[in-house]
C-alpha cells in the first residue's frame, strides 16, 4: 500500500514536534539516555533527512497467540497476508534475538516462532530463507543455538543457520552519524538479504527501558571483528548505535515474540511476563511503538525510539493504523528497572 | 572404548580442517569463506603440534602468517580490523616457531597496545583505572583479550623480561583480578552489574586460567580452577568444552568429562561447521600427546 511520504523538516531540532518539554524529558530519562540526547540537541542533525522519506502512516499487526504450540507459520503467514507484505523471490535473513541460555527463563526468540516465521516465508514464495544472529552476550554460538533449541528447530524444517560474528565481513558506509564513525565492517549474509526481518523478544531492558525490533539489530554487528559484548558498540553508546544500525541496515519487517516477554531486570535477569501475541509490521519504528504501548511505556519517553521517530518511522499512535487484534485487548503493564519507572503510562 | 571415540574425533576433525584450507594457507571461521586469523592460528596449532611431540621447540610452521598482512606489529583480519585477542592467539603460535623478528615485532606492538582509561563507575564494583587489552585499540579492556595478550606476550619473552614487558604483565594480572567473579572464574569483564553479581563462563574462565598459570597460587586463581573443574561440562558447545579440556591439562586436571562431552557435541552438531572451533578441539583431543605446551607459561 502506498501512502504520501512523510517528508522531516531539516531546519527543525530533534526536539521539537515533541509534546514533551526538555524538563520532562530529563526527569524520565536515565542517565545513559541522557547524554545521547544531549549531545545530539546541541550538534547537528546527524543524518540527511531526504535519505529518510518515509510512508505518514504505518501498519502494524497484532496476532493473537496464546501459546507457541499453536500453528505459528499459519499465524505469520497471516499478518504476512495483513501486511501485504510481498517476499517472492527474495533472499531473507530472519534475526532473532539469541542471547543467553539458562534452563527456565525467557531470554531469546522462541525457536518454535523462528522456525513458523521461515516456513511462512518460504510458503510466501521466498527464495531462500536463512537464520542468522550474532549474539553479543555469549562467544560460544553453539552452546546458545543448541541448548535453547534453536538447532532442532531449525534442522526440522530444514532452515541453514548463519554465525554472524564470524562471517566474511565488508565495510559499509554508515547512513547516519549518531556514534561519528564513517563506517562499519558489516556480516555479508546480512549485506547480500534482500529482506531482513528482525525477530525479538519482548523484553525490559536496564539500558535503554526496551527492547524490540531496533535493539535487536546489535546482533549483526560482527563479535570477531568488534568484541564481545559488542565492544564498540557499548563503547560509543547503546542508543546511538541501535539509531546508526537501524538506519543503515533498512530491516523491513518485523515480527516480535510478545507470546511470553520479559519484565523486570531484562534482558537477561528477568522474569516471564506473558502477553498471548505477535506484533509485526514493516515499519519497526511503529512496531517498537507499539510494543512499548502493550508494555505500558510511553515510547517518546524512551530516547533513541523518540529519535527514530524524527527520521525513520512513526510514533504516534494516530499514525499507526492496527491490524489484526486492537492493542486493548493486549495492553498490559511491565515491571521495568527502577529507573525507567518514569517511562510507564499511557501516552493516550 | 573412549580412547577410540578420542581418536576418532582427531581424525575426523583433522580431515575436515585439512579440506577447509584456504588456497592462502588460512583458514576461514567458516568453510569457503576468507581466511582470518584466529581459525588460521588455531589450526596451524591444532595440526602442527602432534607432529612436534618429541621434536625441538620452535618446530611450529606458521607460513601463513609470513605473508600475513601487518600493521605496526600486529595482524590484519578483517576488513582492516586489528583484533587484538586474535594477535595474542598469534603471538601463541609464534612463540612456537622460529620467526624471531616477526615475534620481536608483536611483542613490542602488544607491549606498546592498551585499553583507555575511564572514569571510576557509578554501576560496577571494579578498577576502571587498569589498563589492560581490549578487543580493539582505541577501547576499554576486558577479561578475553587481556587474557590472550597476557598469554601471548608471557609466552614471547622469557625471564628476565624487560621492564615494559614486566608493567604489561602487572596490568594484565592486576584486570584480571579485579574482574573476577565473586564465585570464582570470569564473566567477559564485569564482575557484577547493578548490584548483582555476575555468573563466570568457561571460555573466559579458561583463557584466564591459562594466562594465569604462572601465578596459580593466587586465591582467585584457585577459585577459577574450582569453578572450572566442576563446570568444565556445563556449556556444551565445542568451544567452551575445547578450552576447558586445554586449560585442564595445562593444570593437570582430569578433564574426561569435558573431552567426552566435546566427542558428544561434535556427533551431535559438527560444531556448527565452526573450523575454529574444530580446531580447538582437535588441539583438545590430542592434548595426551602435546600436553598442551604452546599454552603453558
Amino acid at each position: 500500500m502506498r501512502r504520501p511520504l512523510k517528508a522531516i523538516d531539516a531546519k527543525r531540532s530533534v526536539s521539537e514536534g515533541s509534546s514533551l518539554s526538555r524538563r520532562d524529558l530529563l526527569k524520565a530519562l536515565p542517565a545513559a539516555g541522557l547524554a545521547v540526547a544531549g549531545a545530539c540537541r546541541r550538534a547537528p542533525l546527524p543524518y540527511d533527512p531526504a535519505r529518510f522519506l518515509h510512508s505518514a502512516s504505518s501498519d502494524v499487526a497484532i496476532l493473537p497467540a496464546t501459546s507457541y504450540d499453536v500453528d505459528l507459520a499459519d499465524m505469520v503467514g497471516r499478518g504476512l497476508r495483513l501486511l501485504n507484505v510481498d517476499v517472492r523471490g527474495k533472499r531473507v535473513l530472519l534475526k532473532p534475538n539469541l542471547v543467553e541460555f539458562e534452563r527456565g527463563r525467557v531470554i531469546n526468540t522462541h525457536p518454535s516462532l523462528v522456525a513458523g516465521a521461515a516456513e511462512a516465508l518460504r510458503r510466501a514464495g521466498a527464495g531462500r530463507v536463512v537464520v542468522a544472529e550474532g549474539p553479543g552476550h555469549r562467544r560460544d554460538i553453539e552452546y546458545l543455538v543448541t541448548g535453547t533449541g534453536l538447532f532442532d528447530a531449525l534442522r526440522d524444517v530444514g532452515v541453514a543457520f548463519v554465525d554472524l560474528n564470524h562471517d566474511d565481513v565488508r565495510r559499509v558506509p554508515l547512513k547516519t552519524r549518531f556514534m561519528s564513525l564513517p563506517d562499519l565492517a558489516l556480516p555479508v549474509a546480512v549485506l547480500d538479504a534482500d529482506l531482513i526481518v528482525s525477530m525479538p523478544k519482548l523484553k525490559t531492558h536496564h539500558w535503554t527501558g526496551m527492547t524490540a525490533s531496533l535493539k535487536n539489530l546489535f546482533g549483526v554487528v560482527p563479535g570477531a571483528v568488534y568484541g564481545w559484548p559488542k565492544n564498540l558498540l557499548h563503547f560509543r553508546g547503546i542508543e546511538n548505535s541501535i539509531l546508526d544500525l537501524a538506519s543503515t541496515i533498512r530491516p523491513r519487517l518485523a515480527i516480535v515474540d510478545a507470546i511470553v516477554g520479559m519484565e523486570g531486570d531484562g534482558p537477561i535477569m528477568g522474569h516471564a511476563k506473558p502477553v498471548g501475541a505477535v506484533v509485526m509490521g514493516d515499519d519497526l519504528v511503529s512496531v517498537d511503538a507499539t510494543c512499548a504501548r502493550l508494555m505500558g511505556l510511553k515510547p517518546a519517553l524512551l530516547g533513541y525510539l523518540r529519535q527514530a521517530g524524527e527520521f525513520l518511522g512513526n510514533l504516534p499512535a494516530a499514525s499507526i493504523h492496527q491490524r489484526g487484534e486492537p492493542l486493548s485487548r493486549f495492553a498490559t503493564r511491565f515491571e521495568v528497572p527502577p529507573a525507567f519507572k518514569a517511562l510507564q503510562g499511557s501516552d493516550g | 572404548m573412549k580412547a577410540v571415540a578420542v581418536a576418532s574425533l582427531a581424525d575426523e576433525l583433522t580431515t575436515t580442517l585439512l579440506a577447509a584450507r584456504n588456497s592462502d594457507g588460512g583458514w576461514p571461521y567458516y568453510k569457503g569463506k576468507a581466511s582470518r586469523l584466529e581459525p588460521t592460528c588455531a589450526a596451524l596449532l591444532a595440526l602442527g603440534t602432534p607432529a612436534m611431540a618429541g621434536e625441538a621447540p620452535g618446530s611450529l610452521d606458521v607460513s601463513p602468517l609470513d605473508r600475513w598482512q601487518r600493521r605496526a606489529g600486529l595482524f590484519v583480519d578483517a576488513a582492516g580490523e586489528v583484533n587484538l585477542a586474535f594477535n595474542g592467539l598469534a603471538a601463541i603460535a609464534l612463540a612456537s616457531s622460529v620467526r624471531p623478528s616477526m615475534a620481536a615485532d608483536l611483542t613490542a606492538a602488544l607491549t606498546q597496545s592498551r585499553g583507555i582509561r575511564i572514569p571510576p563507575s557509578a554501576i560496577n564494583r571494579q578498577d576502571d583505572t587498569i589498563q589492560a587489552w581490549p578487543w580493539s585499540e582505541g577501547t576499554f579492556s576486558w577479561v578475553e583479550p587481556t587474557a590472550w595478550c597476557l598469554l601471548g606476550l608471557k609466552r614471547l619473552t622469557r625471564v628476565p623480561r624487560p621492564p615494559q614487558v614486566l608493567r604489561r604483565i602487572d596490568d594484565g594480572e592486576r584486570l584480571l583480578a579485579d574482574r573476577a567473579c565473586r564465585q570464582g572464574g570470569w564473566n567477559h569483564g564485569n564482575s557484577n552489574m547493578l548490584g548483582t553479581e555476575l555468573p563466570p563462563y568457561v571460555p573466559p574462565t579458561a583463557i584466564a586460567l591459562l594466562a594465569l598459570h604462572d601465578v596459580a597460587g593466587a586465591p582467585h586463581v584457585t577459585r577459577a580452577l574450582q569453578y572450572l573443574e566442576a563446570n568444565q561440562q556445563a556449556e556444551a558447545g565445542g568451544l567452551a568444552l575445547s578450552l576447558a579440556c586445554v586449560c585442564l591439562t595445562v593444570y593437570s586436571r582430569p578433564c574426561e568429562q569435558a573431552r567426552s562431552a566435546l566427542d558428544t557435541q561434535w556427533r551431535r552438531s559438527r560444531f556448527l561447521d565452526n573450523l575454529h572451533v574444530a580446531a580447538l578441539a582437535l588441539y583438545a583431543a590430542t592434548a595426551e600427546g602435546h600436553r598442551c605446551e604452546a599454552f603453558r607459561v
